[in-house]
């Protein structure tokens, strides 16, 4: 009994070595195809714009990835990389931040205006000034589906709160100024509303704010707003 | 990525980071819009290599710049990186 059931063990042994290796080598076989399916899945969730780039770029990474499970999982990966790399906006924050100061320029511009020439008068200058000003700031808003809602509400709290931890600094004091003076609160108001539901952007932000204040200081003339005592009325 | 000099792949940076790709590319978007890093294309025709191009991230002065300005503020007297 003993021996029949030893060789009936040896036997199923040998099956189940035969049968996994079968299951390996058809896994292994079927693994590329698995991989590019996911990743062609991945590359689909992108932007248009984006695709071709991430494409190439994400079958070099598993290429390089060892193993067939380590690439499924660098792939599976992949899909929430695609939706994350989707929500952020094509316009670089550098560039929003250069849009936004240069709308709150016009509005600055607006304001001095305002105080210069009689209202009737001016009436027509002020919308003259401001439609476009608020056109620009709404484009930069707008863009990727409002994905710039969050990021405009976070800079207006991002450059306040710098702003008091240093008060001395002359461009985080004029780019405050320029909120201040702007005459954007109504605006402001509504798409803090919009833009209520989440700060993920705050860091994004502050990398931008901080790349836009070493331009400054180097002397780049994109981000570079006025002078603190210039154009004050 | 230690000095602004070293180009480094995806894959590289993930290895070394031990961050998942659904972190790693993300965060690698936002530092090269936010002007942090750089990346550019292997040189080689995918072609001539026999595989895909491999995508080269850089970081740049400014990123050196910040990245060691934010990894000082994260260092207490131990030496360490803290998350408060």
């Amino acid at each position: 009994m003993g021996l029949v059931g030893a060789v009936i063990a040896g036997i199923t042994g040998v099956l189940a070595a035969a049968f996994s290796k079968q299951v390996a080598d058809e896994f292994k076989a079927w693994t590329p195809r698995l991989i590019s399916a996911i990743v062609q899945c991945a590359v689909r969730r992108l932007r248009e714009d984006q695709r071709d780039r991430y494409a190439e770029e994400w079958q070099s990474h598993i290429d390089e990835t060892p193993g067939e499970i380590g690439k499924i999982i660098v792939g599976l990966g992949l899909l929430p990389a695609a939706w994350k790399l989707s929500r952020i906006s094509p316009i670089p924050r550098a560039v929003q931040l250069e849009e936004l100061l240069a709308a709150m320029r016009d509005a600055d511009r607006l304001r001095r205006l305002k105080d210069k020439i009689p209202y009737e008068t001016g009436k027509a200058i002020v919308r003259f000034v401001t439609v476009p000003a608020m056109l620009r700031i709404q484009r930069v808003f707008d863009e990727a589906n409002q994905a710039g809602l969050p990021a405009g509400s976070e800079l207006l709290d991002l450059i306040n709160r710098v702003a008091a931890e240093e008060p001395r600094d002359p461009t985080l004091r004029e780019w405050t100024a320029c909120f201040e003076n702007a005459h954007l609160a109504g605006f402001e108001h509504s798409y803090r509303e919009r833009a209520a539901a989440g700060n993920a952007e705050l860091s994004g932000l502050a990398a931008a704010l901080d790349h836009a204040r070493a331009e400054y200081r180097r002397g780049g003339a994109a981000t570079r707003p006025r002078e603190p005592d210039q154009g004050r009325g | 990525m230690s000095s602004s000099s070293d180009e480094l792949s995806g894959a590289d940076i993930g290895r070394a980071t031990k961050l998942a790709s659904g972190t790693l590319y993300p965060i690698l978007a936002r530092l090269e819009q936010a002007g942090w890093f750089e990346s550019r294309w292997e040189s080689e025709q995918p072609q001539a290599l026999g595989r895909p191009r491999r995508r080269l991230y850089r970081i740049t002065a400014i990123g050196m710049k910040n990245a060691s300005a934010t990894f000082r503020d994260l260092l207490p007297a131990f030496g360490r990186v803290a998350w408060a």
